[in-house]
C-alpha cells in the first residue's frame, strides 16, 4: 500500500491571464458604427420570419434565412421586465444595487437587456416607457448607451 | 511572400477587446503535495514506481496508468541524470499565469533522473542547442528561497560529460 | 464489434479559412459552414435532429460556446452535445456523430468544429492545459522541435531537407484548394531560411493559426440512401493517453499513432495499407511530425517514410497520397481542423475534391485527429456499403 498522508496536501495559488479580442463582423458592425456616430439603435430584420431582432444578426437563428437589412429602432420602448442586482463581483460594472432591465424598443421583436437609472425600484411597472441615455464618448459598444431611464 | 491574406476593410470593423484575468487557486492533493514540499523542505524529488511494470512515475502519480493498479512504493531520484529531448524555444509566447511574454531563448529538456527511468521536465541552462543532445550529462541548481514549486529548482546545469547507458 | 446500422457523410460545407476574418463574429463564421453543408446535402435545418459542436474555448475565452454559436448554427430547439478534445476535437466531434446516428436514436446528425484563432492567444491558450501544479512554467504549446531532433540525429541534414520538401508539397497541394488559408509557393531553400522556433522545428515548418468551420453532416442507413453519393463510415478509433509524456527515456512507450493505426487496420482486416487505403488525411501539426508519424501510421521500415517524400510517393498523382487538401501545416482552426481531415476525405472518396482531387477511383480514405496529451483519432471511410447487419 502507497504510504498516502493527508497533512502532504496544500494550496497554491494560480493565475490565468490572456488578453482577448472579438470582432463583431461587417454586418454588425454598421450597427455599432450607427449608434457610436449617430445614437441610432439598429434591429435586423428577417426576410421570412419577419420578426426584427436586437442585437442585429446577419443570418435569422431560427430559419437560418440570411439577413440583410438593418432596420432603425427605439429609441424609446417599454420595460418587459427587470431585476436588482444586490451583491458585487469584479466583472460588474455598476456599484450595487443597480437595476437591469429588459426593454424593448419600439419597432423590436425582442427585448434588450440594458441598466436603468433615474428611478427607485420600486416605482417601475411594467409596460412603463424608458429612453436611452447615451454616452458622451462612444466607441461602438453596448455602452454608448449608458442607461435607460423613465420618459417624462 | 505573403503569409496571409487580409481582407481590406472598406468600413469601420468594430473590434472589442476584453481581457481575461482569473485569479485561481490550486489544491495539491497528498501525492502533489509530498513531491513539492519535498523539493521545497528537503531539496528531495520523490517518486512513485510500479511494482508489476517496474516504470518510476514522475511526477509521482498513486496509480500505475499503463497497469491500472496502485503504485507500489514511494522511491527518491538523485537530482542529476542525463538529457533525452529538448527545445530551444525561440520565439516569445505570454506564461498564462503572468499574461506576460515570455524572455526568449530559454530552454527545456526532458531529464532522465538517476535512481530510476521517470524523466523530469525542466528548464536547462544552455541555449545552443549544438551543446545539447541525448545522454548528455546535467544537475539541478536548486533555488536559496524555495516556495513549492517546480521552479524550486531554478535549472538543469549542462555538464561536460556523457552518460555511458543513454540509448536514444 | 457490432453495429446498429450503417451510416454515411451526407453533407459537407467549409468557410473559407483565412488568417483574418474581422468581417465576421463567431457565430457567422459557423454559419458559412452550416450553410454550405445544408446546401451541399439539399436539406433544411428542419431535417436535422441533433447537433454536435466542438471547439477549445480558451482559444475564444468564451465559456460554452455553443451557446452563443446557436444563433448560427441552427441548433435551436434540437438536441445537442458538445465535446472538446484538444486538437482532435474535430474528430472526436466525427466520431460522436457517427455513434448518434449508429444508435438509431437520431437520424440525421449535424457536427460542428470551429476556431476563431485571432479573437485568442493560441500558445498561451495551449499552454493553459498543462497541468497547473507543476507543468505550466514549462508549458512551451505545440512548439517542440524535440521529434525532428532526433530525425536529425538518425537520418542526419536529410531529414531536414526532406522536411522542408514535405512542406513544400503541402503548399502546392494548397494552391489547388480555395478554402485552404496558406496558399502560397515557397521552395525548399524559404522553409529552411524561414525563422527559427525551436530546433530544428522553423516557421514555415509549423501549422498557422487559422479562422473557421467546419460542418459536416451524418445520416443513419436508410436517410442516407435518399442522398447523392453518401460516403460510408466504416471505423473510428480513439486512443488517449495519461497526462505525461514517454515518447524518449528508457520506458520509451509505443506512439498512440501506432496503438490507433493497429487497431483500425486489425478490426477491418487491412493488411498492406499502403496499397489498400487510397488517400490519407492525416493530422500534421508541423512537417516534422507528419514526417515522423508517416513512420507510425503505416508501420514503414526505418527511412522508408524519407524515401517516399523523396520520390513523390505522397503527392496527389502519386502512389499513396497524404493531404491532398494541403493538410493542418495550410490550414489550421483548431476545432474544425481534425474534422476537416474527415471532411478532405470524404470529398475525395466522392470524387468532389476540385483541382486536389487524386486522379482515381477511391474506395477508402482514412483520417486522423491528433490532439491533448498525444491523442490519436482516426476514422476510416468507404465508398461502398461497409457493414451487412
Amino acid at each position: 500500500m502507497l504510504e498516502i498522508k493527508n497533512e502532504w496536501a496544500f494550496s497554491i495559488p494560480g493565475k490565468l491571464e490572456i488578453p482577448y479580442r472579438y470582432f463583431a463582423g461587417a454586418f454588425q458592425s454598421k450597427a455599432l458604427v450607427a449608434l457610436r456616430d449617430k445614437k441610432k439603435i439598429m434591429g435586423s430584420r428577417c426576410p421570412k420570419c419577419r420578426k426584427v431582432f436586437f442585437p442585429p444578426r446577419s443570418n435569422c437563428e431560427v430559419c437560418l434565412s440570411k439577413i440583410s437589412d438593418l432596420v432603425e429602432i427605439g429609441p424609446e420602448g417599454t420595460l418587459i421586465s427587470w431585476t436588482v442586482v444586490n451583491y458585487r463581483e469584479p466583472i460588474h460594472t455598476r456599484r450595487k444595487p443597480y437595476i437591469l432591465g429588459l426593454i424593448k424598443p419600439d419597432g423590436a421583436d425582442s427585448a434588450m437587456l440594458h441598466f436603468i437609472a433615474g428611478i427607485e425600484p420600486e416605482k417601475l411597472k411594467q409596460g412603463m416607457r424608458l429612453k436611452p441615455v447615451f454616452s458622451r464618448k462612444r466607441a461602438g459598444q453596448i455602452l454608448d448607451i449608458k442607461h435607460f431611464k423613465p420618459v417624462i | 511572400m505573403t503569409m496571409t491574406e487580409e481582407t481590406k476593410p472598406t468600413q469601420d470593423l468594430i473590434e472589442i477587446r476584453i481581457p481575461l484575468s482569473l485569479p485561481c487557486r490550486f489544491d495539491t492533493g497528498p501525492i502533489m503535495g509530498r513531491f513539492l514540499k519535498g523539493l521545497r523542505d528537503e531539496k528531495r524529488i520523490w517518486a512513485t514506481y510500479c511494482k508489476s511494470c517496474g516504470r518510476t512515475m514522475l511526477p509521482p502519480q498513486s496509480v500505475c496508468a499503463i497497469c491500472n493498479i496502485e503504485a507500489a512504493e514511494w522511491i527518491e531520484l538523485a537530482d542529476e541524470g542525463y538529457l533525452t529531448t529538448f527545445d530551444v524555444i525561440m520565439i516569445p509566447t505570454i506564461n498564462p499565469l503572468t499574461g506576460q511574454m515570455r524572455k526568449v531563448p530559454y530552454s527545456v529538456g526532458r531529464i532522465v533522473l538517476d535512481g530510476g527511468d521517470a524523466m523530469i521536465w525542466h528548464f536547462l541552462d544552455e541555449t545552443d542547442p549544438a551543446k545539447l543532445g541525448y545522454g548528455k550529462r546535467c544537475k539541478a541548481v536548486w533555488e536559496e528561497v524555495r516556495t513549492g514549486r517546480i521552479t524550486d529548482i531554478r535549472y538543469f546545469h549542462m555538464l561536460d560529460e556523457w552518460d555511458k547507458n543513454a540509448r536514444p | 464489434m457490432h453495429r446498429n446500422r450503417n451510416v454515411a457523410i451526407v453533407g459537407i460545407g467549409q468557410s473559407k479559412h483565412r488568417g483574418h476574418r474581422p468581417d465576421v463574429n463567431q457565430p457567422e463564421l459557423v454559419y458559412e459552414a452550416v450553410s454550405e453543408a445544408l446546401a451541399d446535402a439539399g436539406i433544411g435545418m428542419k431535417d436535422i435532429d441533433c447537433v454536435v459542436h466542438g471547439n477549445m474555448e480558451l482559444f475564444e475565452g468564451i465559456h460554452q460556446p455553443d451557446l452563443w454559436h446557436l444563433l448560427g448554427d441552427g441548433g435551436r430547439m434540437k438536441s445537442g452535445f458538445r465535446i472538446t478534445t484538444g486538437g482532435t476535437t474535430g474528430a472526436t466531434i466525427a466520431c460522436s456523430a457517427d455513434h448518434l446516428a449508429a444508435s438509431g436514436l437520431y437520424d440525421l446528425v449535424l457536427a460542428i468544429g470551429f476556431e476563431k484563432q485571432e479573437e485568442g492567444q493560441t500558445t498561451t491558450g495551449i499552454t493553459a492545459m498543462a497541468d497547473p501544479i507543476w507543468g505550466r512554467e514549462l508549458q512551451t504549446g505545440a512548439i517542440t522541435g524535440s521529434s525532428g531532433a532526433m530525425m536529425v540525429q538518425e537520418f542526419g541534414e536529410r531529414a531536414e531537407i526532406i522536411a522542408a520538401k514535405l512542406r513544400v508539397l503541402a503548399a502546392e497541394n494548397a494552391c489547388r484548394n480555395y478554402k485552404a488559408h496558406l496558399r502560397i509557393k515557397i521552395t525548399v531553400e524559404d522553409v529552411l531560411n524561414s525563422r527559427l522556433l525551436s530546433w530544428p522545428l522553423r516557421l514555415l515548418h509549423m501549422c498557422p493559426e487559422s479562422n473557421g468551420a467546419c460542418a459536416v453532416i451524418y445520416a443513419g442507413e436508410k436517410s442516407a440512401k435518399k442522398f447523392k453519393k453518401p460516403v460510408w463510415v466504416k471505423d473510428n478509433v480513439t486512443v488517449h493517453r495519461e497526462e505525461t509524456f514517454y515518447f524518449a527515456g528508457p520506458r520509451k512507450l509505443e506512439s498512440t499513432m501506432t496503438v490507433a493505426a493497429r487497431k483500425l487496420y486489425s478490426r477491418n482486416g487491412i493488411v498492406n495499407p499502403l496499397k489498400e487505403i487510397g488517400v490519407f488525411e492525416m493530422y500534421d501539426p508541423s512537417s516534422w511530425w507528419e514526417l515522423e508519424w508517416m513512420r507510425d501510421f503505416l508501420f514503414l521500415p526505418p527511412g522508408k517514410n524519407l524515401d517516399m517524400v523523396e520520390k513523390g510517393d505522397v503527392k496527389i498523382e502519386g502512389s499513396f497520397p497524404i493531404n491532398p487538401s494541403g493538410g493542418v501545416v495550410s490550414t489550421n482552426p483548431i476545432g474544425a481542423t481534425a474534422l476537416i481531415r474527415v471532411a478532405e476525405a470524404a470529398l475525395q472518396v466522392r470524387g468532389e475534391a476540385g483541382e486536389h482531387q487524386v486522379p482515381r477511383k477511391i474506395d477508402i480514405a482514412m483520417a486522423s485527429g491528433f490532439g491533448g496529451t498525444l491523442w490519436t483519432v482516426m476514422t476510416l471511410l468507404s465508398r461502398k456499403k461497409p457493414w451487412v447487419l
